[in-house]
């Protein structure tokens, strides 16, 4: 069986858990994914700034009520990336078993 | 979970992935305001205009007119105030918001429909409840909140009760109750829940 490759964006702890959340809902601000993903903000800026040159996720900066807000997004790039992501992790993880 | 760059192996992925998108998943956030404010406001009119049918008043309508004043001052309140800066958008939450704003133009134009005469109170408040029901019926799927459920058939059978006896004096009676079990019910249990839990 041919091994696809993992995608080297998506292969990394961090940036995979925040595809993941992102997946799961429309769009999430910086403060709800340092929530979910407990990461300090300076790393998660780093990982959300490699998905963004990716284009596997939008990121809008905004104010709202006097205070900035972060909002990201995942694009349709984005998912088709993550979709792949899962079908050769479950490739792998079926021949593991034979 | 403490995350960090290190090589991770195929099974910690899925674990990452599996856990992140139970870790995002939203229940209702609703803090239930909306559904208490409504749901009194409805069974105070539903009522009076049961006990006016019942003590034979001449215009035991008359709640109705005082509560469209209401319901007029509340929507202009709801548009004046600033939105909610919200965390997160799922797309549970874009659904629901759809479907409620298409439930208040039907709404709207059922009650247009009544005031100009083209359907008859009768009809018009059975497909009020009809409607009520069917929001109740949604969003307690959607957000998995089995009171509202619960109260979608209390009102479908209000409904279909209303239609067997035909009177407006017991459509009233079984709409009061609906909004009891649909909207009041629910919402202090919602309202509890949200002090309890906020996330």
């Amino acid at each position: 069986m041919d091994f696809k490759e993992l995608d080297p964006v998506l292969h990394s702890q961090l940036r995979l858990a925040i595809m993941s959340v992102l997946i799961s809902v429309h769009e999430a601000e910086f403060t709800f994914l340092k929530e979910k993903t407990n990461a300090t903000a300076g790393n998660l800026s780093v990982q959300i700034n490699k998905l963004k040159e990716a284009e596997y996720v939008d990121v809008v900066k905004q104010f709202k009520d006097n205070y900035p807000q972060t909002i990201c997004k995942v694009t349709q790039k984005g998912i088709v990336a993550f979709e792949n992501y899962v079908k050769s992790i479950q490739s792998y993880l079926h021949t593991g078993k034979k | 979970m403490e995350m960090n760059d290190k090589p991770m192996n195929e099974m910690e992925s899925i674990q990452i992935i599996n856990s992140m998108i139970a870790n995002a998943k939203q229940g209702m956030q609703s803090n239930g305001t909306s559904f208490i404010l409504w749901g009194w406001a409805l069974f105070a009119t539903c009522l009076a205009s049961f006990i006016l049918y019942f003590i034979d008043y001449k215009q035991p309508m008359l709640p109705w007119t005082i509560a469209t004043l209401f319901g007029i001052i509340m929507i202009g309140v709801n548009v004046m105030q600033k939105p909610k800066v919200e965390k997160v958008r799922t797309y549970m939450d874009e659904l629901i918001k759809a479907f409620t704003s298409g439930f208040y133009i039907c709404l709207v134009i059922v009650i247009a429909g009544m005031n100009f005469n083209a359907i008859s109170s009768y009809a018009g408040f059975i497909v009020l409840l009809l409607l009520y029901g069917l929001l109740m019926h949604v969003v307690g799927f959607a957000t998995r909140y089995k009171p509202l459920i619960v109260g979608a058939i209390v009102a479908w059978t209000g409904c279909l009760l209303g239609l067997w006896l035909q009177s407006m004096m017991y459509l009233m009676l079984f709409t009061a109750i609906s909004m009891v079990m649909g909207f009041i019910v629910p919402g202090h249990l919602l309202r509890k829940a949200y002090k309890n839990n906020q996330y």
